[in-house]
């Protein structure tokens, strides 16, 4: 089915390097390829030479370290517990040169408490390291610290596989998301309730979507309608379609896409696809990243690809898949 | 971000406005597997009655961009009411006549596409056994010498297929077909109603 065009050796070039970003890879069910998109882009973007932080966010079920093949000495509950002063302390080394991993605690239940969380300040402390990249790997789930940890990243991805049940969660966290970054955005008192009655299905105004909202805003107040316009554009979170195994597989970004322009009236960017491939699950069994131990399998070239469009900002094009893919 | 309702026809497909002909079909067919109704990506969002609805629209809105002489006059009235949209705009090639496949279509264009390809109607009959009179009749429109609906049909997909036009012809034909056939019925008085068993 493979791609066009690109060669594998352009795909890196030319690219403009931002001075420090942050991606979060998120997305509302488990087992839906967060780790190890997160793991490889890592990787990758290691071997770029950028100095990149892995910081494995899915606390409680932190396991990016078995990607990475590694056995963290540290984690993250240490720093939570006050036994390390510094957040730099708990870092683990991992090959290639400059990847570094701040894993999630393993078997501390306090740290999956966001006030925690918010306590120490983490998602700033996390910010502040000094890295180019920050790559956080996120839980399943919407809970209020998965969604923070979403919102504080410079690139939102969902990585969603092409089953209903994954699509729908999916639009769940894409919704919490999205009126969680509102409320962020909205100052006055009434438009934090109007987001919090919004947010229940069977509201009495009748507003089902945020194209809704920011009109029932803004006929209340136009200053607050036009700060709301401004944060529906800012979010604008990227799709990756994981283990797919037909061309409809590979359109389903298109369809996501169009469904949250016309439900939700926001942007998503389809940004790649990966497609299904043993590869994946014998590089896990050896616990290497994918990426270095297939350097030619279908699934890392997608993933690549993946990149680069995250990297250039760029996304897929319908044309481009109906024209180039055969399956 | 625009309302549902105020969305023109290139919004409502996804595409610029200087979207070329080929854009316009793939937006079209990648639209109808979105909300069609086991579309998976639309599933959990839009009910059955709101995927009827938003298909409804992105069939009017292909009905006009798919037909240069709509689309034109549709660009004209939207250049109109909103200036700017169309701003430094190269003349969009017209669609390969053969990809032509709005709900105008008419016999003559399934004629012309076979000549074009330089296919003859013995050809297409000694292929798909499909009587060369009926073969006429459908490139003539003279429905009423066609035999029953389900028949019709068989015979345009084969058609459109050896002659390489997409099943939209098929479609096209069939509305057409539907049309004469209530004219007839209304014609000689006879209610239209669903046919009794009995």
């Amino acid at each position: 089915m493979i791609l066009n065009g690109q060669g594998h050796r352009d795909l890196f070039e030319s690219i403009e390097i931002p001075k420090k970003e942050i991606w979060a890879v998120g997305g509302g069910k488990g087992g839906t390829g967060k780790s190890l998109i997160s793991a490889n882009i890592g990787v990758v973007l290691s071997k770029m030479g950028k100095r990149v932080l892995l910081v494995d966010a899915d606390f409680g079920c932190a396991n990016l370290h078995t990607f990475l093949g590694v056995e963290p000495e540290m984690t993250l509950s240490d720093f939570v517990q006050g036994k390390v002063a510094n957040l730099k302390d708990v870092l683990t080394k991992i090959n290639p040169p400059n990847l570094f991993l701040l894993s999630g605690a393993r078997d501390i239940l306090e740290i999956t408490d966001p006030r925690h969380i918010q306590r120490v300040g983490l998602i700033q402390q996390i910010r502040e390291l000094e890295f180019e990249y920050i790559i956080l790997d996120l839980g399943a789930g919407t809970s209020s610290s998965n969604l923070d940890f979403f919102l504080s990243a410079d690139i939102g991805i969902l990585s969603v596989l092409p089953e209903p049940t994954s699509i729908e969660n999916a639009y769940r966290f894409i919704k919490s998301a999205f009126y969680r970054h509102f409320k962020k955005w909205a100052q006055e008192p009434l438009a934090k309730k109007l987001i919090t009655d919004a947010m229940h299905e069977k509201n009495a105004r009748g507003i089902q979507t945020p194209y809704d909202l920011v009109n029932y805003i803004a006929s209340l107040d136009s200053n607050a309608g036009k700060t709301m316009r401004d944060a529906v554009l800012s979010f604008s979170p990227k799709i990756v379609v994981n283990q797919v195994r037909s061309r409809d597989d590979v359109t389903l970004g298109f369809s996501i896409r169009s469904s949250c322009a016309k439900y939700f009236g926001i942007r998503v960017d389809y940004v790649g696809y990966i497609e299904y491939d043993e590869h994946v699950i014998t590089a896990i069994k050896k616990r290497t990243p994918l990426v270095t131990e297939h350097p030619r399998a279908t699934a890392t070239r997608c993933i690549e690809r993946a990149i680069s469009n995250l990297l250039r900002k760029e996304d897929l094009k319908i044309e481009s898949i109906f024209k180039t893919v055969r399956m | 971000m625009k309302p549902k309702e105020d969305q023109n026809y290139y919004k409502l497909l996804e595409v610029s406005h200087h979207a070329e002909w080929g854009e316009i079909q793939t937006a079209y067919e990648l639209a109808k597997k979105t909300y069609k109704e086991e579309g998976i990506a639309s599933y959990s969002l839009f009910s059955p009655g709101e995927k009827e609805a938003v298909l409804g629209k992105i069939e009017e809105a292909y009905r006009v961009l798919s037909d240069p002489k709509k689309k034109q006059k549709y660009d004209h009235a939207l250049a109109l009411s909103s200036p700017g949209l169309f701003v430094a705009r190269s003349p969009s090639p017209a669609p390969p006549a053969e990809e032509i496949l709005h709900e105008d279509l008419c016999e003559e264009s399934i004629k012309s596409t076979r000549e074009k390809r330089g296919i003859s109607l013995e050809e297409i009959s000694e292929t798909t056994r499909i009587n060369i009179d009926y073969l006429a009749a459908i490139e003539k429109g003279r429905f009423e010498f066609l035999p029953a609906e389900v028949y019709v049909r068989s015979y345009l997909r084969q058609v459109a297929k050896i002659i390489r036009c997409n099943d939209t012809i098929v479609e096209g034909f069939m509305k057409q077909y539907h049309a004469s056939l209530q004219q007839k019925l209304q014609g000689e008085g006879v209610p239209i109603q669903p046919k009794s068993i009995w």
